[in-house]
């Protein structure tokens, strides 16, 4: 388990991350998704021990992580801009790891960059985009380590080679219990993979929870209401998280179970109304629109 | 995995990686050493079977010093400037990762310690340079042994029997590994000092300017700050000698040059104390950055990759002080090349002082911060170093800390230090260790030295210059235990209170006594009368005897009669001049040191004890200064003939007799160069058989015995030390040639206005028969 508490990191007068506490438990996808310039990078390179924190702990299995190979050893780092060797070829990123980390599957990596079709003698210069993220992946599940740190690994990654990746992944958590951290913006694919997500924000943790259950927790309802006091019992007795409407149709973001939403529509009895599942990126807009990351103030 | 193994993993890992630079350094000491040694030796093929024996044996023993020449001194400069390029290429490209993010990012989330990593990043840098090198030693000291062994062996089939003075196979091996352990600290010195600077800066740019900073900071600071004394505070000592040694040890770029420098030296005059006391101090040094890199490794953030320089403090610190230093140093500039402007060099200075320290303000901002927009961004600190710097220039400018002037309390003096190589016979060249080895009590002569010292600078400032002066290099150590140091100007009219401290025991024996020691160290002698010189540049058993003889001689003029040596009693009538490889020594013999012109005559050397004889010389000569031409010209050589000889009275009434024209004694002499006449086209006079030089001088030749013998009275065979301010006016001198009746000819001198009016008027005589020459 990685354990962060009260994590905060800033460049000058710049706070990227900011009082950041969270649990990221084995055996589970942990998708992090965060508005542009939320921190997410900043968290993932601190979880991999690359930033010493300005304040606050991150304990892998209960170690420091920062400067210790002991911890470090349970932790691979896939950036959004992995360095490979200049001339160098996927051969010599295998030796480098193989060097540092003991449980490396050289076998494993060659098996997975043949069906990738990645020439293992060929200078990586002159790999594409995505085929340096499939070298960076297939190097990140052969490191053998319990934690995989994903920063915008998925983008450049066609969607033939993203479901190959996933598949991987679940795989490997089956296998040996792999614990995916997986930093990005599209949320679309983290959707499919992520079973715990955290939702940053200006440097903080907007929430943390499996995706399921946040699913399960926030509802978009759709109505037509009969009079302007029935909107404001809405809007009072729910937890609103966003509200619009076009003409008389109302279209209400709200929290709490499926079943009181319910109960509370059912008793209003608006001209009509009905309660529609959020997507992820849905639960991400309202999420971070209640904290003023609002579309319509970044568009007008 | 186990940290060591988890090392020698990392090392070999790393080591992939830095191919090129092993590559690079292979070929850098294949070079240094045995192809420069081959280079080096191969100027010594010589067809020794077409030599004599001797010239043969001697070309032999030279090759064989030559060769250990190579491993104790040569090799300082080849290899330690592989070394010094070496260690700056593998500190800079060692550790390249932390230069670039997403590199920093890759080494940084490996597991391994960031200790572990440095460990292996230097030992591989080390190693990388070392590794070629020692086996291109190894290399070349195998060619040195068999190349020493061949000449010892061909000397022996020549009949060489005493192998005392040749190099030995194991001396050479010593001095080798001598000249290795210092340009291995001075490769340390650098390596470490650019892995510092690489540990605290973010890209290559960066490193390079903080290198520079603190590998010379200090030395070009002081320096800066040395000239600014010279340039404004007129009683200032540079303080050139250990001083520079003990700043250098604060830079460790300059530092690892001194060391190679040292241990060059120590070859050349075999005292090792130096180097090695150096060597260790560099070891120690390179330890201290060493340790220093890593603590700041260990500390560093990954986040400065790509970025400038770390910590605001340290590029706070380093922005002010090299931009006060490139603010006074642009001052120094200007003030140098606008000498010509009169009052507006202060302008000027100022102006260059602000250009350049406002320049190299806005430029390190520009390079820490990596933003060429940043060039003005810390206006307020630029302002206050502009203005600090100011300040600073002009308190030097106008002497506000009352350097110059200074005078101490009469009680607070505890002892006063004198010395100038005018008043001594040594031959320093004011060190200022001199001053160190002096230590004159007396409070009264020190204090009426001192006032009058600095009432002669300020008599200076009024352009009120006496006619005779001299510099004076000072130490006063107070009470408190401070010793200062200066060098005023003494003017002749205050000589008494110099006199007084230099007629001390303490300052006759340190500055004019010759001790045992100083004896051990000497090398050569040479005399000189006139032009003449005996010379002995090695020194044999007869030499030895007489310069003992000499020096006993000159200790007892010194003791028994100083001022005879002091003032210069009598006509200068030779010079003694002791080289050594300490210190060298000059003696003047004055008619007055008895002592020491009966051991001239004791020594063998009896023409060098005694002006010349009448007898001995044939004629002198006057010259007028002035060329045939000129004269042809209409100019009147005789007004010259004043000038050189400094007699004011233009018509004589106070001199000697005038000669009658076509005195026997007067003869027209001219030197002859036919090409140059007859290009001129001036007509050769009927009366002379080949034309005249017409740049040859005019000159009067004196053969009448008894006007040489009134001449020879007067004359003095090295001018009197223009500096010396107990003379008593005649230290300036005209020059006048001997020609002696054995061929020799040499120029002797004149004291000005002793040369009797006769001579001037002869010159008239001279005139005439010239231009009847030339048919005017």
């Amino acid at each position: 388990m990685i354990e962060i508490k009260n994590l905060s990191k800033g460049f000058g007068a710049v706070k990227a991350v900011d009082g950041i506490s969270a649990r990221i438990e084995e055996g589970h996808v942990f998708g992090l998704i965060g508005t542009n310039g939320a921190g997410k990078s900043t968290f993932i390179r601190m979880l991999a021990g690359v930033l010493k924190p300005d304040g606050g702990t991150i304990l892998v299995d209960g170690e420091p992580v920062y400067d210790n190979p002991a911890a470090k050893e349970k932790v691979f780092y896939i950036s959004d801009d992995q360095y490979f060797f200049r001339s160098g070829t996927p051969l010599d990123m295998l030796k480098l790891y193989q060097t540092f980390y003991p449980r490396f599957d050289g076998e494993k990596w060659r098996a997975l960059a043949e069906k990738a079709g990645l020439e293992t003698r060929r200078k990586i210069n002159t790999f594409s985009k995505g085929m340096k993220k499939q070298l960076a992946v297939i190097c990140g599940i052969c490191a053998g380590t319990r934690y995989l740190l994903c920063d915008e690994t998925f983008d450049g990654l066609d969607p033939v080679m993203r479901q190959a990746v996933k598949a991987m992944f679940v795989k490997e958590m089956d296998e040996r219990g792999l614990t995916p951290v997986i930093a990005s913006h599209n949320l679309r694919e983290l959707e499919d993979i992520c079973e715990y997500v955290g939702l940053l924000h200006k440097g903080g943790i907007l929430l943390e929870k499996d995706v399921e259950g946040m699913k399960l927790n926030i509802h978009k309802i759709q109505c037509v209401i009969r009079s302007e006091e029935m909107l404001r019992k809405i809007k009072n007795t729910l937890d609103v998280v966003s509200c619009e409407n076009r003409g008389s149709l109302y279209t209400a973001t709200v929290r709490g179970s499926r079943e009181a939403v319910e109960e509370f529509m059912e008793l209003l009895n608006p001209v009509f109304y009905e309660l529609l599942p959020l997507s992820l990126e849905e639960i991400f807009i309202s999420e971070t629109e209640a904290r003023g990351y609002d579309i319509k103030t970044l568009l007008f | 995995m186990t940290s060591r193994r988890c090392f020698f993993r990392v090392l070999r890992e790393d080591l992939r990686h830095k191919i090129w630079m092993l590559a690079l350094s292979t070929v850098g000491s294949l070079l240094a050493l045995p192809v420069a040694y081959l280079i080096y030796i191969s100027e010594r093929s010589y067809y020794l079977t077409k030599l004599p024996q001797d010239a043969a044996l001697r070309v032999l023993h030279e090759t064989a010093c030559r060769v250990e020449t190579f491993y104790g001194a040569a090799i300082c400069i080849s290899v330690g400037v592989v070394a010094v390029v070496g260690a700056v290429i593998v500190g800079l490209f060692g550790f390249r990762h932390v230069f670039q993010k997403n590199m920093t990012d890759l080494y940084h989330s490996l597991p391994v310690s960031r200790k572990t990593l440095f460990l292996a990043g230097w030992l591989n840098g080390l190693l990388i340079w070392f590794v070629p090198c020692l086996f291109n030693l190894a290399v070349t000291v195998v060619l040195g042994e068999y190349k020493l062994a061949a000449l010892k062996k061909q000397a022996e089939l020549l009949g060489n029997q005493s192998w005392e003075a040749w190099p030995s196979g194991a001396g050479l091996l010593v001095e080798t590994l001598v000249s290795m352990l210092t340009i291995l600290a001075a490769f340390l010195l650098v390596y470490h000092l650019v892995l510092l600077a690489v540990m605290l800066c973010g890209n290559i740019l960066n490193t390079l300017t903080v290198t520079g900073i603190i590998g010379v900071g200090t030395t070009v600071a002081w320096l800066i700050v040395i000239l600014f004394m010279q340039a404004y505070l007129d009683t200032y000592i540079e303080p050139f000698g250990a001083e520079i040694h003990w700043i250098s040890l604060t830079s460790p770029l300059v530092s690892a040059v001194f060391v190679l420098y040292q241990r060059f030296q120590a070859f050349l005059d075999g005292d090792y104390y130096v180097c090695i006391w150096r060597v260790a101090v560099s070891f120690l040094m390179a330890g201290a950055l060493w340790l220093l890199a890593l603590a700041v490794y260990r500390r560093r953030k990954s986040e400065l990759a790509d970025q400038g320089t770390a910590g605001k403090a340290i590029r706070f610190i380093m922005q002010v002080t090299v931009s006060l230093a490139a603010f006074h140093a642009g001052w120094l500039l200007f003030w140098y090349i606008t000498s010509y402007s009169g009052a507006l060099q202060l302008i000027w200075s100022i102006f260059g002082a602000v250009l350049t320290g406002g320049l190299v303000f806005g430029a390190l901002d520009v390079i820490f911060q990596m933003d060429f927009k940043a060039f003005f961004s810390h206006k307020g600190l630029l302002a206050g170093v502009l203005i600090a710097g100011l300040l600073s220039g002009l308190t030097f400018r106008f002497d506000w800390i009352g350097y110059d002037g200074y005078l101490p309390e009469k009680e607070e003096i505890q002892e006063i230090a004198i010395y100038s190589d005018y008043l001594g016979s040594r031959q320093n060249y004011r060190e200022r260790r001199m001053l160190d080895d002096i230590h004159i009590r007396d409070r009264e002569a020190a204090y009426a030295f001192l006032e009058s010292a600095v009432a002669v600078r300020q008599w200076d400032v009024q352009s009120e210059l006496p006619v005779y002066y001299t510099h004076i290099d000072v130490g006063v150590t107070l009470k408190s235990g401070r010793t200062y140091y200066r060098r005023y100007l003494i003017s002749s009219n205050d000589s008494k209170a110099v006199y007084d401290l230099v007629m001390t025991q303490e300052y006759l024996g340190a500055c004019y006594r010759i001790s045992d020691v100083d004896r051990e160290y000497l090398t050569g002698i040479s005399l000189r009368r006139g032009g003449i010189a005996y010379e002995a540049e090695k020194l044999t058993g007869e030499d030895r005897r007489r310069i003992d003889l000499l020096c006993d001689a000159y200790n007892r003029d010194v003791e028994e009669n100083p001022e005879a040596v002091v003032r210069g009693e009598g006509r200068l009538i030779a010079r003694i001049y002791l080289s050594g490889s300490r210190e060298s020594f000059q003696l003047t013999v004055f008619e007055g040191m008895k002592n020491t012109r009966e051991a001239l005559r004791q020594a063998g050397l009896a023409y060098y004890a005694d002006p010349a004889d009448t007898e001995e010389v044939s004629a002198i000569v006057l010259s007028s200064g002035v060329s045939i031409r000129e004269l042809a010209e209409g100019y009147d050589p005789a007004g010259n003939v004043r000038e050189i000889y400094g007699l004011t009275d233009r018509k004589g009434e106070n001199s000697g007799t005038p000669a009658e024209p076509g005195s026997e004694t007067a003869e027209v002499r001219e030197s002859r160069n036919p090409a140059a006449w007859s290009e001129d086209g001036i007509p050769a006079a009927e009366t002379v058989s080949e034309p005249l030089m017409m740049d040859g001088s005019v000159e009067l030749e004196i053969t009448d015995p008894e006007e040489i013998e009134e001449l020879l009275e007067l004359l003095s065979y090295g001018a009197n030390r223009a500096d010396n301010i107990f003379g008593n006016g005649n230290q300036l001198y005209g020059l006048v040639t001997i020609q002696e009746k054995n061929g020799n000819q040499y120029d002797v001198y004149i004291a000005k206005g002793s040369l009797p009016e006769k001579y001037v008027l002869k010159f008239e005589q001279v005139k005439e028969e010239l231009l009847r020459q030339m048919g005017r």
